[in-house]
């Protein structure tokens, strides 16, 4: 089994130039902590920066200002040490299932064999032992979903980055791959950042919930309702007490009451 | 139902005492190749290959038609291919035209050779070139201008320079060949390279893939359906090309050929060796096909080139 890592983001500060011409701060001197093993949820609306941290915590987007470092070294570009899921399908359709799972165990220095025989392991965990030699396109969007959990946690990176990973997946698909994933974590141990737009997600899987508003953080919130978290779980005071604070931050409530008249037809 | 039209009871089915249509079945009718066609469906394997021949059987007819009203310089198709058969391996006409022993094969092979070598090294260069300019911007502003005005030279005035150049032997029909494959490959290659997903890219490097890895794994697969396209153009173009080689001087080969006909007017024996030369072309083209089927396996049945 192996362990997660601790990370620690520094003043990270990350600006893009507009087409128009003006500059956006996706990031804005953001200071946090994340402790080894650890499964935070980064929860805010589109466009306020989670997405932007995540990637920059994977080296893929370089800040502007401040550091990020995992496990005491500084990120500077993307490493099997960082493994990511992201939301659009990237399971690469060239390659069969079992070289898919492979590919980072190839790269990390594994003979052919060797790699075939842990990737096997992880596709039996994964429940798709039978479709090692299948083509992706002839999967379901959920069992590429878990051919690359499998991919990442076969390399063994102690950090692992979601970025929405079930945004595009249906209700009951998605409840199944909650259960895989927090089973796969507790077995293993890794520190897992999760961005998502949706609350209950956060709810059901997060130690820790970090809400970001305008490239910062506005809060940070830790979820100690016990596993596995069903539905009674997610209605006890302490869920309410925590999507309250959510919705707060996020305005929501604002969204959903527009004034009278405020809708143009 | 007996109050409805009788149009609305069962249009194609006949209706049992309950009113349930037990058979749905349009009678069958004996009818022409076109209809059968449209029943069994234009994308049915069947259904393609009956057009095909439709297609084939009003080429000949057209052509017959056009050998009547024209004469002697349209010779019917049946004659040709009697040319054909009477040519291939052994050939007076050839003799007496003071060119090698052999029919019509050897100077069909020569071509066909010159052809798939003058395409294997273009494509080798212009796969190169087209990677090298997407991986490193300099090879890329160096290049561009260069393809640009070789891209846009017309072959009729390439071709005497590399004869002038080469000579009239088959390096300068294999350098020409050669020379428009690496400029079309390299094209193809460099838009297949950028149009390859970024989202990709992403996930590979932070599988910890290296700038090999990243080639080999990645872009490669990821750019090859397009680059074969970029084949088949090339392939297509690289037929006329070394004809075009030929016909302007050489010692062999199909253009060689069809210039020492054209002086004796010898029209059915020029559409005997161009009906040969499609036919290798097809070939030829067919393989490529094979190879692209094979390469895009993994690509949805919906999603792939035509």
């Amino acid at each position: 089994m192996s362990t997660g890592v601790s990370i620690e983001v520094r003043g990270a500060s990350c600006r893009f130039r507009h087409v128009s011409g003006n500059t956006i701060d996706a990031l804005a001197g953001v200071d946090v902590s994340f402790a080894p093993g650890e499964f935070v949820c980064l929860v805010g609306r589109s466009g306020h920066g989670k997405s932007t941290l995540l990637r920059a915590i994977a080296g893929l987007t370089p800040l502007t200002e401040g550091v990020v470092r995992v496990g005491g070294e500084r990120v500077q570009g993307p490493s099997l040490q960082r493994g990511m899921v992201f939301q659009d399908d990237t399971v690469f359709p060239w390659m069969r299932v079992i070289d898919n799972v492979a590919f980072g165990l190839r790269n990390k220095g594994l003979t052919r064999s060797q790699a075939a025989s842990v990737a096997n392991e992880w596709l039996e965990s994964v429940e798709l032992a039978d479709f090692s030699d299948s083509w992706p396109r002839e999967l379901s969007g959920g069992m590429r979903k878990r051919v690359a959990i499998a991919t990442v946690f076969a390399t063994e990176a102690p950090l692992l980055l979601m970025d929405e990973p079930f945004g595009a997946l249906d209700f009951v698909t998605r409840l199944s791959l909650y259960g895989l994933l927090t089973d796969l974590w507790r077995k293993t141990g890794r520190t897992i950042i999760f961005v998502t737009h949706d609350i209950e997600e956060a709810l059901i899987l997060a130690d820790r919930i970090l809400v970001i508003k305008d490239g910062g953080i506005a809060d940070d919130l830790r979820v100690s309702l016990p596993r596995p978290r069903d539905e009674d779980m997610r209605a006890s005071p302490e869920a309410v007490a925590i999507t309250k604070t959510i919705t707060r931050h996020l305005g929501l409530a604002e969204l959903l009451n527009r004034r009278s008249g405020e809708t143009q037809l | 139902m007996p109050d409805l039209p009788r149009k609305l009871q069962a249009p194609f089915g006949v209706s049992s005492p309950s009113g349930a249509v037990t058979s749905t079945r349009r009678p069958a009718r004996s009818g022409v190749a076109l209809r059968s066609v449209f029943r069994i469906g234009i994308d049915a394997p069947l259904g393609r290959l009956l057009l095909s021949l439709i297609g084939l059987a009003l080429t000949l007819g057209l052509w017959q038609l056009a050998s009547e009203l024209v004469g002697r310089y349209m010779p019917p198709p049946r004659a040709v291919l009697d040319n054909i058969l009477g040519n291939l391996f052994e050939s007076r006409r050839l003799n007496g035209l003071g060119l090698p022993d052999g029919g019509y094969m050897p100077h069909l092979l020569y071509t066909t050779w010159n052809v798939t070598l003058g395409v294997s090294i273009g494509v080798s260069i212009g796969v190169v070139t087209g990677l090298a300019s997407w991986r490193w911007r300099l090879v890329d502003e160096i290049t561009d201008p260069i393809i640009t005005i070789f891209g846009t030279l017309p072959i009729l005035v390439a071709a005497p320079f590399f004869l002038i150049w080469f000579g009239l032997v088959a390096f300068a029909q294999v350098s020409l060949v050669a020379f428009y494959a690496a400029v079309i490959l390299h094209l193809y290659t460099l838009r297949a390279a950028r149009n390859v997903d970024p989202r990709y890219r992403d996930y590979a490097l932070t599988l910890g893939a290296n700038d090999r890895a990243l080639f080999r794994r990645i872009m490669v697969p990821a750019a090859l359906p397009e680059v074969v396209g970029g084949i088949r153009i090339a392939l297509a173009a690289a037929w006329g090309l070394a004809a075009i080689a030929e016909l302007l001087g050489a010692q062999f080969g199909v253009g060689r050929v069809i210039v020492s006909l054209t002086a004796v007017y010898d029209v059915e024996s020029i559409m005997a060796l161009v009906l040969l030369l499609s036919g290798f072309a097809v070939l030829m083209d067919l393989l490529v096909l094979a190879g692209r089927a094979w390469a895009t396996r993994w690509m949805p049945r919906e999603g792939r080139p035509t």
